[in-house]
């Protein structure tokens, strides 16, 4: 009898332990797996063209500034249509401009690299553009400004790993132009007054898990040295433009070639 | 006997158990917590709108570019071994010198104190280049700063995104133009390695 107790007890003690040990040892460090393989797209291979590798990520950026269009020109119509005020219908010209001139570029470019554009948004740009035709009053005003500010925020940052990191030469010149009509757009939307920031921060962080670091935060109402400035040595005449016009995003850019006739 | 080895089982399960309880407490600050709180940790409120631990440093990491970047750049203007370096040194000095201003001049009314000399990593590129002769030092001069204008492009983009603080959103779009136009100008010296750029991803 005693034996069997002293059975039960090891067995109890076992099980108790390995309870506590199963969220410290195994469910705490696997917490952000399912995050994670939401996250993870099956990676296609690189293919190589005469540009240099095109990889998935590059037709993914390719792929995504044609959608672009495909939903933002009728919001742009939309926008010029109903101008509920002066600032959404030149929001609404802007993107129209922008995208009518993206897209010309990546048809041509896709044309070059052989990778297939979709016709139709998603369904879920299809869901947005009719939001905005279901809103009325202030509502389409914040429904206007927030979906696309949105949507134009989240791309900037793929666009700038985009840019840095593919080794073919057309979709870099696609980011770049991509980057600048995509800043444009969002300074320009943000004109419209109607951007909810907050909401904006809260659904681009979604997901976050890493706690933020950085420099310490400023002590209100303490003075702060002033740095000595870093300027150009005397006698060194630089002659450039200060980087292209500072506190404006420049779009001008020369309409596309189009070797291949795509846009006849 | 008996009842000491029974002691001596009993304390040690109430030890493990107890330490099994505590430890997931210990180090629990890279919780998933909600994305509120993701957001407004280590955040300060300022009259241009919250200003987070992410905004601080891009403030930072503008006012470092030009502590390196500067002396890069003149160097580039000075030792022009092909006219596309001089033009990418010129790009340098100019752009940073009106990012540094811009810089300054945000984190004066935000009452942030910035850094004054480079880092050690950054003072480690410049010594690689003073070091560097020919053709070693062009390929040194685009790859050093082809890569770090290529890595903090998409940091931009993502604070530009997500700031709250209507200074940083400016400083952002600034820094993000002119940051394209030098990966652009050092691309145009013919000397950035694509591959190495991508591989370092």
């Amino acid at each position: 009898m005693r034996r069997i107790n002293g059975a039960l007890i090891a067995l109890a003690i076992t099980g108790t332990v390995g309870a506590l040990a199963y969220p410290v040892f195994y469910s705490y460090p696997h917490r952000n797996d399912a995050a994670k393989a939401g996250a993870v797209v099956t990676e296609a291979p690189t293919i190589n063209t005469r540009w240099g590798p095109l990889t998935a990520s590059d037709r993914d950026l390719i792929v995504r500034v044609r959608l672009a269009g495909l939903w933002e020109l009728p919001a742009g119509q939309q926008a010029l249509e109903r101008a509920p005020s002066q600032a959404i219908k030149e929001a609404g010209e802007h993107l129209i401009t922008g995208h009518n001139d993206l897209d010309k570029r990546v048809r041509i470019i896709a044309a070059q690299l052989g990778v297939e554009l979709p016709n139709q948004p998603t369904a879920q740009q299809q869901g947005w553009l009719d939001e905005m035709t279901a809103a009325q009053g202030k509502d389409y005003e914040y429904k206007f400004a927030n979906l696309l500010r949105a949507a134009h925020g989240k791309i900037l940052p793929d666009i700038g790993t985009v840019r840095n990191s593919t080794r073919n030469s057309l979709v870099r010149q696609l980011a770049s132009d991509t980057n600048n009509t995509v800043l444009d757009h969002i300074t320009i939307l943000e004109k419209t007054g109607a951007v909810d920031f907050n909401f904006i921060a809260e659904n681009s962080m979604k997901g976050a898990t890493a706690s933020p670091s950085g420099p310490p935060a400023p002590v209100p109402g303490q003075q702060v040295p002033d740095p000595p400035a870093v300027t150009p040595p005397p006698g060194l005449n630089p002659t450039s433009g200060i980087s292209p016009s500072p506190g404006g995003i420049n779009t001008n850019r020369p309409e596309p070639e189009d070797p291949d006739g795509i846009l006849q | 006997m008996q009842r000491v080895n029974g002691s001596i089982i009993a304390a040690v399960a109430l030890t493990v158990t107890v330490g099994a309880l505590a430890f997931p407490m210990w180090d629990y600050e890279d919780r998933s917590g909600t994305t509120q709180a993701y957001a407004s940790a280590s955040s300060v409120d300022t009259q241009w709108g919250p200003l987070t631990a992410q905004d601080r440093d891009l403030i930072y990491r503008v006012r470092l570019a030009g502590l390196w970047e500067m002396p890069a750049g003149k160097q580039a203007m000075e030792r022009a071994p092909t006219p596309e370096i001089k033009e990418a040194g010129d790009h340098l000095v100019n752009g940073h010198a009106d990012l540094d201003r811009r810089v300054r001049d945000v984190a004066k009314k935000l009452g942030m104190t910035l850094p004054n000399e480079p880092t050690p990593e950054q003072q480690g590129w410049l010594a690689q280049m003073d070091a560097a002769q020919g053709k070693e030092y062009e390929r040194t001069f685009a790859q050093l700063l082809r890569s770090a204008h290529g890595k903090i492009f998409p940091v931009i983009g993502k604070v530009r995104n997500e700031t709250r603080n209507s200074l940083v959103r400016q400083l952002a779009s600034d820094t993000n133009q002119t940051v394209l136009d030098h990966i652009t100008m050092l691309e145009k010296t013919g000397a950035v390695d694509f591959d190495a750029i991508a591989n370092a991803q």
